[in-house]
């Protein structure tokens, strides 16, 4: 509505100036021939004699009536001396002693009042008046009919503006009712439904996908979490449920000394796990939020892993596993050290873990298309294309890994580290064996 | 030790005190910081451990205090939080060693031991012996009943620490930290796999064993089991 109103009142504005414009600009041509026929007829003023002005006058009169152009000389009593009668009638209780040219609007009287005149006047220097009229009328129908013109648009654009108004804002309303509805019968439906997307190409299309990208991100943030927390409540319940049933099993009788001791050995050891897996759980937590990394700093990917190198080397070595690691000049990255290290150390356990005695290990870092690049490979028995998405989440782990030590949140972590370093973390076939690469920007 | 414990958790506090006296030393408790401070101040310690959020002061700002009175006392910061930020911070304060809850108590015990020890004059710095294993820092060289061992450089570093702590448990985590300067728990067995190495090279073949595995807490350097 408020739209309408001011479409129509810029309308408005917009033609009234117009309007102003045109007819003071066709005003001023009008003034302008008066003024030439005052002048070229001043010419013929002589103090001494006026005869040639009284004929000019009259001559002027008789050819100018047909054109529309009167013409009329008084004395200096504002009597009739030449040119048309009824003008110099109609003028001699106006003019006034003026030394420059005046300009007055009157109708021509004598029953002939629809005619409008423009009439100059001046006086002359021997005390006579003369006076030069135009018939205007034409330019006040002209006036009359644009008025009219300009009331008529007005309503009709306006009558326009609020019906074509009223009809679009209902559209637009309608349309973005339609995704209202769309987004409630989403969250009805757990976010398994989305928005149906208009067919036309325009902004409410690009807001509906936009919508749709934040709903299917909604879902699969909520399905992550129910998925983690089933993930949790069996991987925690497991080892605790193992726990009471055996510190159950014990109190059932007295025991000796040595039975106690074993029993609460080994229940000391279950919480380890326990809270091994919490400690993890909330590392990769803290790792997603970004609350931890906050000191960024150059890191050398090389000596990073040469330092880690030093560290397994020994430990592929007692499973007989050949460890192939290269030291090149420095790649630095930005980053957090301490968490490209736990990283790092995730990535070769893992391949001294699932590699069988006597594999082989290749460790690599180096940049490619300025992209540093790290590179665990290893011989062990990979992971099938369709599980390597699903093993980076928490608690995922192979049935084959099931019986190998190990919380299912290695991966988990790796991956965290590497959004958190804007790095891609990509899973592909050694054939035979797994190849993990870290991929920076 | 006589050892001066600030932690405003009563029962954690409690079985330390417990599990510390058990093992021999003389604990003192204190449950918030003002009345930690006190005590530090007056009380003639050999190591306090100290918790970081406590009420009425933090356990950072009191070891500020000591170390801005001359108490060198050794300081074991304990931490809820446990990010690696927060363990610089700790050490920076003017902490000598941090450990992160929740740990084991054995993890705990050791680490207090070995701060303890750290009081007492080293040996004479350059070389380190127990029984017939020699050390020589100066000339890289070690030695174990005249016989010569060759090590590598990080075997000598760990061999050099547990020399240092000859008698003590040192657990996993001390020696990640001491020999290879890493902060991060390996899921692997990773320093069980370099202290057979080393036992290895310095056991095989000799009556006397050295290299003793605590269990559930660490490995231990002596000569009697």
């Amino acid at each position: 509505m408020s739209f309408a109103a001011l479409f129509v009142l810029i309308f408005i504005v917009a033609i009234t100036s117009v309007y102003f414009i045109t007819f003071a600009e066709i005003e001023s041509q009008t003034d302008l021939e008066l003024l030439h026929e005052m002048d070229e007829l001043e010419i013929h003023h002589h103090v001494e004699d006026n005869k040639e002005l009284i004929v000019r006058v009259n001559d002027r009169e008789r050819y100018g009536e047909h054109l529309g152009h009167f013409y009329a000389l008084l004395d200096e009593n504002k009597k009739y001396i030449s040119g048309n009668e009824s003008l110099a009638e109609l003028m001699s209780s106006i003019v006034q002693h003026s030394e420059s040219i005046q300009y007055v609007e009157k109708p021509a009287g004598n029953k002939n009042d629809d005619v409008i005149l423009r009439i100059a006047y001046k006086k002359l220097a021997k005390n006579m008046f003369l006076i030069v009229a135009q018939e205007n009328s034409s330019l006040y129908e002209l006036r009359e009919h644009t008025l009219s013109a300009i009331l008529y648009s007005v309503l009709i654009t306006l009558f326009l503006g609020l019906i074509i108004g009223t009809h679009m804002g209902r559209l637009v309303l309608l349309r973005i009712n339609r995704i209202n509805e769309g987004m409630d019968h989403s969250v009805d439906t757990n976010f398994k439904q989305l928005i149906a997307v208009p067919e036309t190409d325009d902004e409410f299309q690009a807001l509906t996908l936009k919508l749709n990208s934040m709903l299917l991100r909604i879902e699969s943030l909520l399905s992550g979490m129910r998925q983690v927390t089933d993930n949790i409540a069996h991987d925690l319940r497991s080892p605790l449920s193992r726990m009471r049933s055996r510190l159950e099993v014990t109190l059932l009788q007295t025991r000796s000394e040595e039975e106690y001791k074993n029993v609460m050995a080994q229940a000391v050891s279950d919480c380890d796990e326990l809270l091994n897996t919490f400690n993890s759980l909330l590392n990769i937590a803290q790792v997603e939020a970004g609350v931890r990394g906050n000191d960024w700093q150059a890191v050398d990917l090389v000596e990073l892993v040469n330092h880690l190198v030093e560290l397994y080397q020994a430990v592929a070595e007692e499973k007989g596993q050949k460890f192939n690691w290269t030291a090149s000049d420095p790649i630095k990255v930005e980053g957090n050290k301490d968490l490209l290290t736990q990283a790092m150390s995730n990535l070769i356990e893992n391949a001294i873990k699932y590699t069988p005695n006597n594999g082989k290990i290749e460790v690599e870092v180096e940049t490619l298309n300025e992209h540093p690049i790290i590179r665990v490979a290893d011989s062990g028995p990979g992971i099938a294309e369709e599980d390597r998405q699903r093993v980076l989440e928490r608690f995922q782990r192979l049935d084959s890994a099931r019986s190998s030590p190990g919380n299912g949140l290695g991966l988990s972590l790796v991956r965290a580290v590497a959004t958190l370093h804007d790095a891609e973390l990509i899973l592909s076939d050694n054939k035979p064996g797994l190849i993990v690469e870290l991929i920076f920007k | 030790m006589h050892i001066l414990i600030i932690e405003d958790d009563i029962d954690a506090a409690s079985y330390m005190v417990k599990g510390l006296t058990e093992s021999g030393h003389l604990v003192e408790h204190a449950a918030d910081g003002k009345a930690g401070l006190g005590h530090a101040m007056t009380g003639d310690f050999d190591i306090m451990v100290i918790d970081r959020m406590l009420p009425e002061r933090d356990g950072l700002s009191i070891v500020a205090a000591l170390r801005a009175a001359e108490i060198t006392t050794p300081v074991l910061i304990l931490s809820a939080l446990g990010e690696v930020d927060d363990r610089v911070e700790g050490l920076k304060a003017g902490g000598d060693d941090y450990l992160t809850k929740p740990y084991a108590f054995s993890e705990l015990l050791a680490r207090v031991e070995a701060l303890g020890r750290r009081r007492k004059p080293e040996q004479s710095s350059n070389k380190l012996e127990l029984a017939d294993l020699k050390m020589d820092l100066m000339r890289h060289k070690v030695t174990r009943g005249g016989k010569t061992i060759n090590l590598q450089p990080r075997e000598f570093r760990l061999l050099e620490y547990l020399l240092r702590h000859t008698g003590q448990v040192v657990s996993r985590t001390m020696l990640l930290e001491q020999v290879w300067d890493y902060n991060f728990d390996p899921q692997t067995n990773v320093i069980d796999v370099h202290i057979s190495r080393l036992r290895n090279k310095i056991d095989k073949g000799f009556d006397t064993h050295l290299v003793h595995t605590i269990r559930g807490a660490g490995y231990s350097l002596r000569e009697t089991n």
